[in-house]
């Protein structure tokens, strides 16, 4: 079953449209990729679905209810998490603070307990860390943190915008590995990523966008041996 | 020569004061991002609902600071929802907003003047001084001191250990990331703006009870106010707690230097804000950074 489905979706920033007709689902437990070429709107249709770009056309569906008209701290508290590319983390609260302002609308102070001292024993790393402010983090650890204080919101979609960039080959294969840990929990995941080749083998579905339009889907691993999409949009070549 | 533990009262009284008036000013910059000139008058309306206790001599400080603290805030949430917000979200730049906070204090300013009195009134009330422990102090000095360390204690206790508080400083440190954390800002954000103005508005009181009661009472203050702004560090109120106390010890000790020179005291401004300037040199963006 489809825990969210983005249908149609036209999305952009005053009155210019940056994504036409996108659609997109995700069932439970499922890692969907969004891939393509820089500047190919990725991004743009992650925020137009939480609410942080304004959408021309299209509906968000969420576990069935329509979420389309919900503010972006709505669409949070109703189960979706999402982590920005960039500025992803509070950088003057501690890091403890920052998994905790992922719970701000959960009331339960034990299960909050229980998902920060579970938040620690998958990222060890956090927990030697959680009273230094956020900011002195080096980036693979931001990275783990701004994943952290989504997951703490109990979500059920976890939303990605790139959560390789920037990051060392060791940091990323980190950030895969807990990626999959996630995922053995049920929750679906829906990944924007501008490293096709590890995006496309670590998602069990994928879409290629270009342009701002959706020109391709299918299964990550049928994806990555389609040879004229390796040379169309993912610049990988036709040699592995 | 200097009666050292006068002048380190003296610089608590004024450093409460500054640390009252301001507080509001550094938090909402932090969450909205514009330097709220409205302040001045959050500050004054503050002063005449205190009048409304205390212009007759048996008059309760206490119920006049609480009745202003509630006047000012509320005046605070009003014209945040019906002034700023609606600009905000036509996404007014920082000038705009800045002007429009000008255009709205004069409105109130002149709204006091036509419904209280364009001329200077007083509180009834006479708070005479006496000693304790060596220094001359008055009854309202130590509730003003008092004033200051309890709102010090409750703001470190409300940014540190509440959630309202760490969202405060979460708005602040990354807006749209607290908006997809499940926050909702805007209610955060107003009461924040109910806060910081109910200070000012307790601020007024004493400022009015220290001196005379008169429609620019604020705005008179309120340069001096946003400077410990600066100094601290804008949008830091552990920042702001330094400053304030800094300019008081500065203009108290600059009032002794003065004197002692066979200068007038009205300079002790000045000696204050050269001693801004030098500061910012060092540290532009003010002690707390």
């Amino acid at each position: 079953m489809a825990v969210l489905e983005a249908r149609q979706i036209t999305a952009g920033y005053g009155d210019t449209v940056i994504v036409e007709q996108i659609t997109v689902q995700v069932d439970a437990g499922q890692t969907v990729a969004v891939v393509g070429p820089n500047g190919s709107g990725k991004s743009t249709f992650l925020k137009s679905l939480v609410g942080l770009v304004h959408r021309f056309a299209g509906s968000v569906i969420y576990q069935g209810r329509d979420i389309t008209v919900l503010q972006p701290w709505q669409i949070t508290r109703s189960g979706i998490g999402y982590v920005p590319q960039v500025q992803n983390i509070f950088p003057n609260l501690s890091v403890t603070e920052n998994l905790e302002m992922g719970a701000y609308s959960r009331r339960d102070k034990e299960g909050i307990r229980g998902d920060l001292n579970e938040i620690f024993t998958i990222f060890p790393e956090l927990q030697r860390r959680r009273r230094t402010r956020a900011e002195t983090l080096s980036g693979g650890e931001r990275q783990l943190l701004a994943i952290g204080r989504a997951l703490m919101g109990r979500p059920q979609m976890l939303l990605l915008d790139e959560p390789l960039a920037f990051l060392a080959p060791k940091a990323a294969a980190l950030i895969l590995e807990k990626l999959a840990a996630v995922k053995e929990k049920g929750i679906g995941v829906l990944l924007v990523e501008q490293n096709t080749f590890l995006a496309l083998k670590a998602a069990d579905y994928a879409y290629v966008l270009s342009e701002g339009r959706c020109v391709m889907e299918g299964k990550g691993s049928v994806l990555l041996e389609d040879a004229s999409l390796r040379e169309r949009f993912l610049g990988l070549g036709r040699e592995v | 020569m200097f009666d050292t533990g006068q002048i380190f009262f003296n610089a608590a009284v004024t450093g409460s004061l500054y640390l009252l008036a301001g507080t509001g000013l550094t938090l909402t910059y932090g969450l909205s991002r514009f330097p709220n000139f409205a302040y001045a008058e959050f500050i004054t309306f503050g002063g005449y609902i205190g009048y409304l206790f205390l212009q007759r001599a048996d008059g309760s400080l206490p119920v006049a600071l609480i009745t202003a603290f509630f006047a000012s805030g509320i005046l605070s949430v009003v014209s945040y929802r019906f002034c700023f917000r609606p600009l905000i979200d036509r996404k007014a730049a920082l000038i705009p907003l800045m002007i429009a906070s000008i255009a709205l204090g004069y409105v109130i300013r002149y709204a006091i003047g036509e419904v209280w009195s364009w001329s200077a009134l007083s509180y009834q009330p006479v708070w005479s001084a006496f000693e304790l422990g060596g220094i001359r102090v008055t009854a309202l000095w130590l509730y003003l001191v008092g004033a200051a360390l309890l709102t010090g204690t409750s703001l470190h206790f409300l940014l540190t250990h509440t959630k309202t508080g760490k969202a405060i400083r979460a708005i602040a440190s990354n807006p749209e990331l607290a908006l997809v954390s499940g926050i909702n800002s805007d209610r955060v954000i107003l009461f924040t703006w109910f806060t910081g103005a109910a200070l000012a508005g307790v601020a007024g009181v004493f400022r009015a009870a220290d001196t005379q009661l008169f429609p620019m009472l604020g705005w008179d203050i309120l340069l001096i106010v946003f400077a410990a702004v600066i100094l601290g560090g804008i949008g830091s109120f552990y920042g702001l707690i330094a400053a304030a106390f800094i300019l008081g010890l500065v203009e108290n000790f600059g009032v002794v230097l003065l004197q002692a020179v066979g200068l007038s005291t009205e300079y002790r401004m000045a000696i204050a804000f050269l001693v801004l300037i030098l500061v910012l040199i060092v540290r532009p963006k003010g002690l707390a950074r």
